[in-house]
């Protein structure tokens, strides 16, 4: 038979009459087939048109073969393209592995990506990898079932991995050759291979137990002189009978190596932490000059500007190595003035938030901080700031000044800027951009006419140009630009010129990993549909969303055939879901004024005491397969026993901005002193997000309150004993434009709260209430925060029984709250007792200033508490002194420091507060029992004039507001 | 059976009315770029009319003409990546000049090509990829090449022992020597910078071979049989 090449010769220049496709299915419709290919019936054969022909088809990545053959015909050739599809990877899992590995680990060990073009080689290769990877965290005997479907309609393969992991093999020992320096049951205590010391045996083998073990010997070599010390696993030795492992090391200690440090002092400690060559293990010449630019950074760093550092290595004859370090410190400075000069358009702070050079402070840094790369850094940061707002000449220049003003010692840095014109874009015009888009982006481009000109600018405006094209299904969008100067002085004209390229659309959503998951749950977080323009931001948005229902431990999103050039594309979301149960289990203990028992009238404020707590919870994700979540969390502890019983149903409709909960809450409590309550409760809320920062919350509830042990006037006791009712609803509205709502450093947070108790709600009394909470925060300068919050609440009851019920009233001061007070002891007090009994009516205020302490993670706060809980809202007042010993209608203040250490859940938080009007109330000592002799004459219960402390310490987890 | 199979046994069997024949396919793909069998039968004819060799089509200079085009492909992919400009068309009329200067006239030279198989079009298009290349190398590797001084010392050294024992004589200085040898190096640095380079494009590109016999002159890489097999 002839070559192809030899039989296209035959048909050139003949005639086509018809083309056609074997098989007829294609992945691409035949008009959009006929539209790639420059082959026309009627027009002459041309070998070059086949080759451009069979080119463009494979370039659409839909085909993994493709051949021509023609056929002669009466008036000239048909021409038929025999295709073979092309597959990809529609989906990989790995079941039946205990973690770890995690399933994420075995899905990057397969090396299957999602959307990638499938080749039938590479799952015997991934079972190969996963089985190297099981191996290696000690499933030895592990089995893997590869489970292959193909979906010819969407060309995917999907493909499960089964695995049958069997036991993971535990360590049993250590083979050691070489001279360790150490005994073999040293160096088995070091790894952390056995359980408690071997009490409890010996721990599974995994690989990252296995290299923290290796590690841990390591570590032991650079601490006794020996940094040059190799541990090398030579191999791990399985022994199937038993299922354990030897780990076979080899130890070459090295010769001693003897650092020293001359000219300063630095801690052994330092010094490691400090010296590249004890992490790298290895001493060559660029790591020793490392080392002493390191040194001579540090000294820097502690004031001494001018310090340098150099090293020299000798090996004496007795095998040692020895590395002396030689630092000289110069005089240690002081920055006595850091001083900005010539600067017009940008006021000193906005530079100074740029520099990291800076003049001594109190605490903080109480030499300055200075060293020459970071000067120029800095310059370099302000010429930038000007070049990207169009200062395109801008000078910046230094001048050190030691021995300032005849201070020895002291250095004076000037910064000098010349700052030159600003340029301005004159005109902006666009090439290749349709009217409807050039309107879009106009809003979002910097360098618009009157806008300044700079480089920066032209960078961000491409990105931006760039990422709005790609998001609306032009993925070889290119961007170019020109600029010519204006005829104006000063100006320029710019010109975008964008390049779309091919528009590409979704052809459809394929999900895969969907078990117990209803599919439109799925579908309705997608926001992309088959005919959309292909955006990446909407499929990240669209991942993020099925993320953010909590059901699914990995959702990972990709196109299919990503490279291939065919005008659609399926857009593909492979999803593992959550385990159905999570339980979580917490142990703590409060501390504060908390103590003084439930009948001891001894102590209306409390006395120091501390609670263990416990808490204990869990949650069924996904109920119904349906995204909801349904939750119980209790807590036990010496002053309050909860459980908390809540339905969440997030994103309620398929809404994103809609969630729906139920709750039903439990509460015996003891943590207001006053009383032990046991609060039975149920609610229903819909919260709406209206924007980003704005939320809406309707919420209904109904709680019965029963009251006991109510350290009380004894003729009060009968009615407020009494079991109550309530039922009301409510409406809260939150906006919330913080920059971090753990530690906030700018933003505000608003809250309001209005609630509607009625007869027609199922409440037995009638009350309006309203509670608001506004909080701003200001950063002075980089870090220094001043932040204030008010809070302001009333209830006014319109019916129902008198007394208002204690349970509903406003209790406050305390941590969170006015911390001249101990927890809940704000407000009225029983005027027998001395016992806090709340108030209708709440006005708190609190002005903070944070500032950084000692270095990133210790700050301080000063802050003034002001306010208290009142009688009533026309008795609300600000004066200062109390007016009785029964009128707690006044203002405490509490004037305080505190400290914050930062940590990765928030700050923890001390504070401690002084009070010079804390309230002065009667109290009477004894027991609930011996009330009713409280002040009797001839009684051994005595009425005693008595004081809130006025000092208070609060410590706590997270600011105050 | 499927579709495929199906008709790829029909054709086989050269059932039909009028019989059908296989006229081109895909040889070899670099990425997504195509290798056809009609493209090397053309690489192979142009190169023996060039050199002016008797046209032998055998799995040997099959599997140099796939070597060379996959190269081609690697280069015009980075070129088209990179934003390099490509030639005109016209820069190739002065080197078809010269290849049409070795034959007494016109048609001589269309007889010659025609012996061969290929047009001017084709022999055209080869030319002008000459140009292509030395163009990617002016842009890509020449740039970043520099020649130390020691180095030109060095090879000057050397060439004066040559010179020595040849006995050449006056034996020219190292300043008139220089630009020479500079080229010399430039050129032998460039070589080993698109060995490089075109060894980690060709692993970068996933070289594959639907022909397993072309897949020899590329160790690493696979011939993968799609299964047309007519």
């Amino acid at each position: 038979m002839a070559s192809p090449a030899a039989a296209a010769n035959s048909y050139e220049g003949k005639l086509i009459v018809s083309v056609k496709f074997d098989p007829e299915r294609q992945p691409l419709t035949f008009d959009q087939l006929l539209a790639m290919i420059p082959l026309r019936v009627g027009q002459p054969l041309r070998g070059s048109d086949l080759r451009d022909s069979i080119q463009r088809l494979y370039q659409t990545g839909e085909y993994a073969d493709i051949a021509v053959d023609a056929t002669l015909e009466s008036g000239g050739v048909a021409l038929k393209f025999l295709t073979k599809p092309a597959f990809f990877i529609g989906y990989v899992a790995v079941d039946g592995v205990p973690e770890p590995p995690n399933e994420g680990q075995l899905l990057v060990a397969s090396k299957l990506v999602l959307g990638a073009a499938y080749v039938p080689d590479q799952t015997a290769a991934a079972v190969s990898r996963i089985v190297d990877l099981l191996k290696r965290n000690g499933f030895y005997s592990a089995g893997i079932e590869p489970a292959t479907a193909t979906r010819e309609a969407t060309q995917q393969v999907q493909i499960d991995f089964h695995a049958d992991a069997k036991q993971r093999a535990k360590f049993d020992g250590l083979m050691v050759s070489g001279n360790t320096l150490r005994p073999e049951e040293s160096l088995i205590n070091s790894s952390g291979w056995k359980r408690f010391r071997g009490w409890l045996g010996w721990q599974p083998m995994t690989e990252t137990r296995l290299q923290s073990g290796l590690d841990n010997i390591r570590s032991w070599y650079p601490k006794h002189d020996h940094l040059l010390a190799r541990v090398t696993l030579v191999k791990l030795d399985f022994h199937p009978a038993v299922n354990t492992v030897t780990p076979v090391l080899k130890i070459d200690t090295g010769p001693p190596v003897l650092v020293r440090l001359r000219g300063a002092k630095l801690s052994s400690g330092q010094l490691r932490s400090l010296l590249p060559i004890y992490e790298e293990r290895s001493i060559d010449r660029d790591l020793l000059e490392e080392g002493s630019r390191d040194l001579a950074s540090y000294f820097q760093t502690q004031g001494y500007f001018d310090a340098t550092s150099d090293y020299r290595a000798a090996s004496p004859p007795n095998g040692e190595q020895l590395i002396d370090y030689y630092v000289n410190t110069g005089v240690r400075h002081k920055i006595a003035k850091v001083e900005v000069q010539g600067n017009h358009y940008f006021d000193d702070a906005t530079i100074r938030e740029r520099m990291s050079v800076m003049a001594a402070t109190f605490i903080r840094y109480r030499r300055g901080r200075y060293s020459r790369p970071e000067l120029d850094r800095d310059l370099d940061a302000i010429r930038d700031l000007y070049r990207s707002n169009g200062f395109r000449d801008v000078v910046v220049t230094s001048r050190v000044l030691d021995d300032y003003n005849g201070a020895t010692a002291h250095i004076a840095i000037f910064i000098d800027i010349t700052e030159g014109p600003q340029w301005f874009v004159s005109k902006l015009a666009f090439e290749g951009v349709s009217d409807d888009f050039r309107a879009a982006l106009l809003l979002i481009l910097h360098s618009t006419a009157g806008q300044p000109y700079s480089d920066l600018n032209i960078a961000n405006d491409r990105d931006s140009i760039l990422d709005y094209y790609f998001n609306s299904g032009y993925p070889q969008a290119k961007f170019e630009f020109m600029s010519m100067p204006a005829a104006e002085a000063n100006q320029m004209n710019l010109t975008f010129i964008v390049t779309p390229g091919p528009r590409v659309y979704v052809r459809d959503i394929l999900v895969a990993g969907l078990r117990r998951t209803r599919p439109d749950v799925v579908r309705d977080r997608i926001s992309l549909d088959p005919g959309d323009p292909l955006s990446q931001g909407q499929i990240n948005q669209s991942q993020r969303r099925l993320y953010d229902l909590g059901i699914f431990t990995r959702v990972d999103a990709a196109i299919q055939n990503p490279d291939g050039d065919e005008p659609d594309k399926y857009v593909l979301y492979s999803l593992e879901e959550a385990g159905r149960y999570s339980m979580n289990v917490g142990v703590g203990a409060e501390i504060g004024s908390i103590g003084g028992g439930t009948t001891s009238l001894d102590s209306p404020a409390g006395v120091t005491g501390v609670s263990p707590r416990f808490s204990f919870g869990i949650s069924r994700l996904n109920v119904f397969g349906l995204g909801h979540t349904i939750s119980l969390q209790t807590l036990v502890s010496t002053l309050e026993q909860r459980a908390l019983l809540t339905y969440v149903a997030p994103q309620f409709l398929g809404n994103p901005k809609l969630s729906w909960q139920v709750s039903g809450l439990f509460d015996f409590s003891h943590d207001i002193r006053t009383f032990t309550s046991l609060r039975e409760e149920g609610s229903v809320q819909l919260a709406q997000k209206l924007s980003r920062a704005n939320t809406l919350q309707y919420r209904y509830t109904f709680r019965d309150v029963t009251l006991s042990n109510l350290l009380i006037s004894p003729y009060l006791v009968p009615l407020l004993s009494q079991p109550v009712h309530v039922g009301f609803f409510s409406m809260s509205f939150i906006r919330d434009t913080r920059d971090d709502p753990i530690d906030s450093h700018r933003g505000m947070y608003t809250s309001i709260d209005l609630a509607l108790a009625s007869n027609v709600f199922g409440s037995q009394t009638g009350f309006a209430r309203v509670v608001a909470r506004n909080s701003t925060y200001y950063s002075l300068t980089k870090n220094l925060v001043l932040a204030r919050t008010t809070d302001f609440g009333m209830i006014e009851q319109y019916s129902g029984p008198s007394p208002f019920p204690l349970a509903e009233r406003f209790f406050g001061g305390g941590t969170f709250s006015n911390r001249a007070f101990p927890d809940f002891q704000a407000g009225p007090r029983d005027p027998i007792t001395g016992f806090p009994v709340g108030g209708n009516a709440l006005l708190m205020n609190t002005i903070e200033l944070r500032f950084p302490l000692i270095g990133d993670n210790l700050g301080g706060v000063l802050f003034n508490d002001m306010g208290n809980v009142y009688s009533a809202v026309n008795k609300i007042s600000l004066q200062f002194r109390q007016p009785n010993l029964q009128d707690f209608d006044y203002a405490v203040q509490g004037f305080g420091f505190g400290l914050r250490y930062r940590t990765p859940v928030g700050p923890v938080r001390v504070d401690f507060s002084l009070s010079p009007n804390s309230p002065r109330f009667y109290g009477c000592e004894g027991s609930i029992n011996q009330l009713i002799y409280c002040d009797v004459a001839g009684s051994n219960v005595p009425r005693t004039n008595q004081r809130i402390n006025v000092f208070q310490f609060h410590f706590s987890l997270g600011q105050a507001f | 059976m499927t579709t495929w199979g199906a008709t790829c046994l029909l054709l086989a069997a050269g059932l039909g009315t009028l019989s059908a024949e296989i006229i081109d396919r895909i040889a070899a793909t670099a990425g997504n770029q195509v290798i056809t069998e009609s493209q090397i039968d053309q690489e192979i004819r142009i190169t023996a009319f060039l050199n002016r060799e008797k046209l032998a089509i055998s799995a040997d200079t099959r599997k140099q003409a796939a070597s060379r085009l996959i190269e081609q492909a690697l280069v015009k992919r980075e070129m088209d990546l990179s934003h390099y400009p490509l030639p005109q068309a016209g820069e190739a009329s002065a080197a078809l000049a010269g290849v049409k200067a070795n034959y007494p006239n016109e048609a001589d030279f269309a007889a010659a090509l025609e012996s061969y198989g290929v047009t001017e079009a084709d022999l055209t298009r080869r030319l002008l990829w000459q140009f292509t290349l030395l163009r990617f190398i002016d842009y890509r590797f020449r740039p970043g090449i520099q020649i130390p001084d020691a180095d030109v010392q060095t090879y000057y050294r050397q060439q004066v022992s040559g010179w020595e024992q040849q006995g050449v004589k006056p034996i020219p200085s190292l300043e008139d020597s220089r630009d020479q040898i500079e080229e010399i190096l430039t050129q032998k640095r460039i070589d080993q910078a698109l060995d490089q380079w075109m060894s980690e494009a060709r692993t970068q590109a996933a070289v594959t071979y639907r022909d397993a016999t072309l897949a020899d002159r590329d160790a690493g890489n696979t011939g993968r049989d799609a299964g047309i097999n007519k």
